[in-house]
C-alpha cells in the first residue's frame, strides 16, 4: 500500500475575529496520494482557503492530525514548516506572487536560496524550470516586463525548481484571460503527466475538470469526493 | 568546496537589501543623513583635537617636567590677564636675587625674549623670536648645540654679543653650510655665531626653530631693561617640586616687599599647569561632540527605525511571498537587519570621509594641525553600526514574526 502524501484526520481550525472564535474547518478528513490530480472546490467563505493554507505548511490546525508524507506535521514548529514549504511544496499562487524586482531567474532561484543551493547549481536548475515551462528566452525580464500568463509561468517554474513532492495550485488561472488560463492548465497538466502530484483549489467547474479528482467544502467539511473524469480514471471514491 | 547554506543565505539577504536600498535610493539617502552627520562630528572633531594634544604634549614637555617658572603671568589663567598686567616687571635685579637665593634647586636660569630681524649678508630672516638667558640656560632648558657651544659666563657677564641659532633660523640662512664663526646682524648689531641648536618642528604652524638665543644681559643692553624676566628652577625631581615653589615664593614676596596677607604679585608656573589647562579645554570639546553625537545619532538612529517599519510594512507580501517558498525566521531577521546596517554602515563611511575630509581640510587652510588615530575610525564606524543594529532589530524581529498566510493576504 502507498503511504498518502497527504493524510489529514480530524483537522478543525478556529479563529479569533475580536472576541468571536470562528471555527473555519470542522474535521476534515482527507488523504492525497501520488501522482493524484486533485481539485479542491467550494464557494468563498467554505473554508477551502484554510484548508489550502494548512496542506501547504503555511498554517497549523486546531486540532487532528495530519501528516506529510507520513510525517506529523500538526506540532512542528515554524522553521520546520518552512523547511517543507521549500523541499516538498510547490505554491503557484492567483496573484503569482512574484518579488517584483527581482529578474524571472532570481524569482525562481528564491526556493534553491533557501535551501542552500550553491550558485551555480541554483543557476543551472532554475534555467531548467524556466526552459521547462517555456520561457529560457524570458529569463532576465522582471515580472512587470511579462505578461500574466508568463508570470504565471514564472511562478510555476518555482513551485517547480526544488522537485516538490506535491504543486499547490490557488485559483492559478483566476486572474488570467480565458486563453492564457487555458495555456496554464496545460502546463500543469503536463506536470501531471510527468508524476507530479497536483491540488489545484478553484471554484470554476470546469476549471475542476481538468483534474482526476474533486473534492468539494461545504460550511467547512467535506461535501463530497469524487473521480470525476472519466478519461483518466475509472474508479469511484471507495470510502 | 562546500559552501555553507547560512552563507548562501547571508548572500541573499544582502542583495535583497541592497535591491531594496537602490529601489528607494533618496529615502535611503535621507535616512543615513543623521548617521553621517554624527559620525562627521566625531570624527573630525576627534580627529582635530587629536592633533592638537599630539602637538601640545611634544610642545610643553620642552618646558621641562620639573621646572617650575617665576613669571609676572600666570598661564592657566587667561582670565586675570589684564589684572596680571598691571604688575610691576620682575627686574633683572630682582630675578637675579631669586637666583642667587634659591638653596633648593639644581639650576636656575633667568631669561627674557624679543622679536627682531637677522640678516646674514643678503639674506634676512624676520620676525625672528631673540631670546636672552643666563649660563645656566643651558642646563635648565636642555639648550645644547650639537653644532658649536653655547656661551660661557665670561661671555654673559661681558655682554658679549654672540649667538646661537636656532634650526630654521640656520637653515634659512645659511641654507647648511657651517655658519659657527660667521657674523650676522640682529636688529642691526653684529653677533657672532657660536651654535646651532637641534631641529625641534613646529606647533599651531609655527616653528619653534624660528629663534636664536644670546646671553641675557647683552639682550638687555641692546634690546632695552624695560622688560619682566623670567625665572626657571630646576628641581632635582617632581618630588621636591613644591618645596622649590615654596622656597621661591617666600624669597620673591621678601624680594617685591609684599606685606604679609597681600596677594603675590608674581606668578609660578609648571608645565603641568599647561597640560591641565589644554586638557581641561579638550575635555570641554570631547563633552560637546559627545553630546552632538549621541543626539544625532540618536536621531538618526531613530529616522533608521522608522524607514525600517516602513520598509516592513511595505514589503509585508514580499515577506510572505519568501516563507511561502521556505525562508525561515532567521533569512528574514537578517535581511532586514543588513538593510539597517548598510544604511547605517554606508553612512558611518561617509561621515567617516567627510569627517577626514573636514580635519584636513581645516588642518591645511589653518595652523591647526589635525591626526587621525586608527581607534577614532573603528570607533565611528562601530557606533554607526550599532545604532543600525539597535534601531534595525525591532523592524527586524517584526517582519521575522509575520505569519505567512496574513502577510500573503496583505494588500
Amino acid at each position: 500500500m502507498v503511504t498518502p502524501i497527504i493524510q489529514l484526520k480530524g483537522i478543525t481550525k478556529d479563529y479569533e475575529m475580536g472576541t468571536q472564535v470562528v471555527r473555519a474547518l470542522r474535521g476534515v478528513d482527507l488523504e492525497i496520494k501520488i501522482n493524484e490530480y486533485v481539485a479542491i472546490m467550494g464557494p468563498s467563505g467554505s473554508g477551502k482557503s484554510t484548508l489550502m493554507n494548512l496542506i501547504g505548511c503555511l498554517d497549523t490546525p486546531t486540532e487532528g492530525t495530519y501528516h506529510f508524507e507520513g510525517e506529523p506535521v500538526e506540532r512542528m514548529s515554524d522553521d520546520e514548516l518552512a523547511e517543507i514549504r521549500n523541499q516538498r511544496i510547490g505554491f503557484v499562487f492567483q496573484t503569482f506572487n512574484l518579488l517584483p524586482r527581482a529578474d524571472a531567474l532570481h524569482n525562481v532561484e528564491l526556493p534553491l536560496i533557501y535551501s542552500g543551493t550553491p550558485a551555480h547549481e541554483r543557476r543551472r536548475r532554475a534555467l531548467e524550470a524556466l526552459e521547462s515551462v517555456g520561457l529560457g528566452d524570458r529569463v532576465d525580464h522582471r515580472p512587470n516586463e511579462l505578461s500574466g500568463g508568463q508570470r504565471q509561468r514564472v511562478a510555476i517554474a518555482r513551485a517547480l525548481v526544488n522537485n516538490p513532492s506535491i504543486i499547490l495550485a490557488d485559483e492559478p488561472t483566476g486572474n488570467l484571460d480565458t486563453t492564457t488560463g487555458e495555456e496554464i492548465l496545460t502546463v500543469l497538466e503536463t506536470l501531471y503527466a510527468a508524476g507530479n502530484a497536483i491540488i489545484l483549489v478553484t471554484h470554476e467547474q470546469y476549471i475542476a475538470e481538468h483534474a482526476t479528482r474533486i473534492v468539494r467544502i461545504l460550511d467547512g467539511l467535506i461535501g463530497s469526493d469524487e473521480y470525476v473524469d472519466t478519461r483518466r480514471s475509472l474508479s469511484t471514491v471507495s470510502d | 568546496m562546500v559552501i555553507p547554506r547560512f552563507v548562501v543565505e547571508l548572500r541573499e539577504s544582502i542583495r535583497a537589501a541592497f535591491r531594496a536600498l537602490r529601489a528607494n535610493l533618496l529615502r535611503t539617502t535621507l535616512t543615513t543623513l543623521g548617521i553621517v552627520v554624527g559620525v562627521t562630528a566625531v570624527i573630525s572633531i576627534i580627529s582635530l583635537i587629536q592633533g592638537l594634544d599630539r602637538t601640545f604634549q611634544s610642545q610643553v614637555a620642552g618646558l621641562g617636567t620639573n621646572v617650575v617658572h617665576v613669571d609676572k603671568y600666570q598661564w592657566s589663567d587667561i582670565m586675570d590677564y589684564f589684572k596680571q598686567r598691571n604688575r610691576k616687571n620682575i627686574t633683572l635685579k630682582q630675578a637675579q636675587q631669586l637666583a642667587d637665593l634659591v638653596t633648593l634647586p639644581t639650576a636656575a636660569s633667568n631669561s627674557v625674549s624679543t622679536r627682531t630681524t637677522i640678516k646674514w649678508q643678503e639674506r634676512t630672516a624676520r620676525g625672528v623670536d631673540v631670546e636672552g638667558h643666563s649660563p645656566q640656560g643651558r642646563i635648565v632648558h636642555g639648550l645644547d648645540p650639537p653644532v658649536g657651544r653655547f656661551f660661557t659666563d665670561i661671555e654673559a657677564r661681558e655682554r658679549r654679543q654672540v649667538v646661537i641659532l636656532g634650526f630654521g633660523i640656520w637653515s634659512s640662512l645659511f641654507e647648511g653650510r657651517n655658519a659657527v664663526g660667521h657674523r650676522v646682524r640682529i636688529g642691526g648689531h653684529a653677533f657672532t655665531v657660536i651654535g646651532v641648536l637641534p631641529e625641534r618642528g613646529s606647533i599651531f604652524g609655527r616653528s619653534q626653530d624660528n629663534k636664536a638665543i644670546i646671553p641675557l644681559e647683552t639682550l638687555m643692553k641692546r634690546f632695552g631693561t624695560r622688560r619682566s624676566i623670567r625665572t626657571a628652577l630646576l628641581a632635582s625631581s617632581t618630588d621636591v617640586i613644591s618645596l622649590v615653589e615654596d622656597e621661591a615664593r617666600g624669597i620673591m614676596r621678601r624680594i617685591r616687599k609684599i606685606t604679609p596677607g597681600a596677594e603675590d604679585d608674581f606668578a609660578l608656573n609648571r608645565q603641568q599647569m599647561l597640560v591641565d589647562l589644554f586638557r581641561g579645554l579638550t575635555m570641554g570639546l570631547f563633552a560637546v561632540l559627545v553630546g552632538v553625537a549621541s543626539l544625532s545619532l540618536l536621531v538618526g538612529g531613530v529616522g533608521i527605525m522608522n524607514i525600517m517599519l516602513v520598509s516592513v510594512t511595505e514589503r509585508t507580501r514580499e515577506i510572505g511571498i519568501r516563507k511561502s517558498v521556505g525562508a525561515k525566521r532567521r533569512d528574514i531577521l537578517w535581511q532586514f537587519l543588513v538593510e539597517s546596517l548598510v544604511v547605517s554602515g554606508v553612512g558611518g563611511v561617509i561621515g567617516m570621509a567627510l569627517g577626514l575630509g573636514i580635519a584636513f581640510a581645516m588642518a591645511a587652510a589653518t595652523p591647526l594641525p589635525a591626526a587621525a588615530p586608527v581607534w577614532a575610525i573603528v570607533l565611528g564606524l562601530t557606533f554607526s553600526t550599532s545604532v543600525g543594529l539597535f534601531f534595525g532589530l525591532y523592524p527586524a524581529v517584526k517582519a521575522a514574526g509575520l505569519d505567512p498566510v496574513d502577510a500573503l493576504r496583505y494588500e
